[in-house]
């Protein structure tokens, strides 16, 4: 297994300690807390293993302009693309299917590597058991967000403008920590550029089941988080033994979906 | 003549019925498994059958949602399902999982492929990419403006559906797992639990929600059905029969007024109301002029209405007398000014004089649920028309 690191600024040293480096294409990506431009990214490329991520999806004026970026972009490993329609401006070789939370079972997997998408990164909201049964059912290279704080909303809506305009709030902010009032469930909301994405608070770490998940590719993003979150982390991504507040939802976990009869009114 | 398909939802085969009978040319519907509303009455094999034959013995259309996304344990008994649809002659797949379409194509199912909104698609190389793949038809994403739908029209040839009316996710369709995470239910297999709809606290002494109005694009069927969309689809496969009746008999003629060039701004005028008296909540216009700010959100609470706009359905109607027996469904009273309105009723209104119980009674008041009725009516009626409080 490789690991692969998104970072959350310009240059690190610690970069080279990760088979490669995730770099989040500025204007195309969302979420993260420093995007990179095309000249960032293709000198990054001279010094390490190289990967660039588009996870916004693309509306008309976009995906025209996009074409020309990427004729820009060079000597990069692949790219994580959220938009399908991506897959007919990048060659099949250079593309990971990274289609947030949609890649849950083998078939899907199996699909799109006869169609020629042999990389795919799975959905962090399956089990053990699932991540396994697709591992052992799939030729095709398979990648997982091993530590992040989970996206779990990702919005055309400028949730917070609007809630500042709405209440009259006097503070200027894009960030804006929120708890549900029933659950005291914690969660983030950030809007960038007109869109809004919501993280889940408290971060996911899959580090303790590396062995049992086995894919070709573990992702660390380090995206909004904090210094020591971060420091911590790197220093112990490997080991499994993080020591901070994370969690491993449905890792452990299978998920409901109906509700049972009784419950019914 | 274009072909301007109104899409209805229908949880269940009374909806189902009232659809067509109000109009659409095609209802959506989902079975016990694999759909985006598992929570739904939604359909077993035998009622899709019945729903199949009721609907092409009108000449109109069933699409079934097979649009969750599917778990490892999700795809045993999926090829036996698909197929059996295909047996009974179900007309098109709506999918968002790659594992669906491999299984259709593998199996050389006849149904067509529609993309769900789901898969969020928003540009014309998506909805390439989806036709390459066999689909005959896409659902964009709601987020899509005029301008992106414009692009994909000009520059693909496939089917383009467009939502309508109805409920409005927050998220991109498929993106949003709050519910998972919130209440542990699975979205993207139709569990979602509307956690935007719940209520958060940001610090500021103050609750708030970030949900959003519902959809109503009224105002610009005339654009979109000549930018050529192909079919308008309407939310909402647990909303009542009358919702359903009205929703569909209002966009049905908003679009049989702009084929026929006499759509004027009173007739639009007029269904506007028709629709903003069905609805529960607020609607709004959304993507498609604009990006959505703080007048198409939803802050403080659910902020409902109950509509009790429908009193009552006509089950019959005898010519000699002018006397129509109706199943009661809402109260109203002698002196109340009501209007009737049908799939083939132009819609009519009149005080209501007199009001026969069963056991042949004059009585001041309908209020008894589904209590049949006589009531004398100054136009001729069909059975299954709707009786409506008048619209001011």
């Amino acid at each position: 297994m490789k690991y692969l690191l998104i970072p959350k600024s310009n240059y690190e040293n610690y970069f080279f300690d990760f088979f490669g480096i995730i770099l989040p294409l500025k204007n195309y990506s969302i979420g993260f807390d420093y995007y990179f431009s095309v000249d960032e990214i293709n000198e990054l490329a001279k010094k390490t293993n190289v990967y660039v991520i588009i996870n916004k999806f693309l509306h008309s004026k976009e995906i025209k302009e996009i074409k020309k970026v990427i004729n820009q972009i060079k000597n990069i490993k692949a790219y994580f693309i959220e938009d399908m329609g991506l897959t007919n401006i990048i060659s099949k070789e250079q593309t990971i299917i990274y289609q947030n939370h949609i890649l849950n079972n083998y078939e899907s997997v199996n699909y799109l590597n006869t169609l020629g998408y042999k990389k795919c990164v799975i959905s962090n909201e399956l089990t053990i058991n699932e991540l396994k049964e697709i591992k052992d059912k799939t030729e095709s290279e398979l990648y997982y967000f091993l530590i992040n704080r989970n996206m779990l909303l990702y919005s055309k809506r400028k949730l917070i403008t609007n809630y500042i305009l709405n209440f009259n709030i006097k503070e200027e902010t894009k960030k804006l920590n929120i708890k549900e009032k029933v659950s005291n469930h914690e969660l983030i909301i950030k809007e960038e550029n007109g869109s809004s994405v919501i993280f889940n608070k408290k971060i996911f770490s899959a580090s303790s089941y590396q062995k049992e998940i086995n894919y070709d590719y573990f992702i660390i993003n380090i995206n909004n988080m904090k210094d020591e979150e971060i420091k911590e982390i790197l220093k112990n991504y490997k080991s499994g033994n993080i020591n901070l507040d994370t969690d491993n939802y449905f890792l452990l976990n299978e998920i409901g979906y109906k509700v049972k009869k009784d419950e019914k009114m | 003549m274009k072909k301007c398909e109104i899409l209805s939802p229908a949880g269940d085969l009374e909806r189902l019925k009232w659809a067509i009978r109000y109009g659409a040319d095609a209802v959506y519907i989902g079975g016990y498994d694999y759909s985006l509303r598992a929570n739904a009455n939604n359909f077993s094999l035998s009622d899709i059958k019945e729903a199949i034959s009721f609907a092409h013995s009108y000449n109109k259309k069933v699409y079934i949602t097979v649009n969750m996304l599917f778990h490892n344990e999700d795809l045993k008994n999926l090829d036996d399902y698909l197929k059996e649809l295909d047996n009974i002659g179900v007309d098109a797949f709506i999918v968002s999982d790659y594992a669906v379409i491999k299984r259709i194509k593998e199996l050389k199912l006849k149904p067509e492929i529609h993309i769900s909104t789901q898969e969020s698609s928003t540009n014309v190389e998506t909805v390439k990419f989806w036709k390459n793949l066999g689909a005959t038809r896409v659902v964009l994403a709601r987020e899509c403006s005029r301008e992106d739908i414009i692009d994909i029209k000009k520059n693909c040839n496939i089917e383009l559906e467009i939502f309508i009316h109805g409920a409005m996710c927050t998220s991109y369709s498929g993106r949003c797992v709050l519910s998972n995470y919130v209440t542990l239910r699975d979205s993207n297999r139709g569990g979602c639990s509307q956690v935007c709809r719940f209520s958060f606290d940001a610090g500021y002494n103050n609750e708030f929600s970030i949900c959003s109005k519902d959809l109503n694009m009224s105002d610009y069927i005339p654009d979109m059905v000549n930018i050529g969309i192909d079919s308008f689809k309407i939310e909402g496969r647990m909303r009542s029969v009358y919702y359903i009746a009205t929703v569909v008999n209002a966009y049905k003629m908003i679009v049989k007024h702009t084929l026929d060039n006499t759509l004027t701004e009173e007739i639009l005028n007029y269904y506007k109301k028709v629709l903003n008296r069905c609805a529960n909540r607020e609607s709004a216009v959304h993507f498609y002029d604009k990006t959505p700010g703080v007048n198409e959100q939803y802050f403080t609470g659910r902020e409902e209405v109950s509509n009790q706009d429908f009193l009552a359905y006509i089950k019959d109607y005898n010519e000699d007398t002018n006397i129509m027996t109706i199943e009661q469904r809402n109260n109203f009273k002698v002196g109340d000014e009501v209007e009737v309105f049908g799939p083939n009723t132009e819609v009519f209104s009149f005080v209501v004089e007199e009001i026969i119980n069963e056991e042949g009674e004059s009585v001041e008041s309908a209020k008894h649920p589904q209590e049949t009725l006589f009531i004398k009516t100054p136009k001729k009626v069909q059975r299954f028309d709707i009786m409506r409080i008048k619209l001011s």
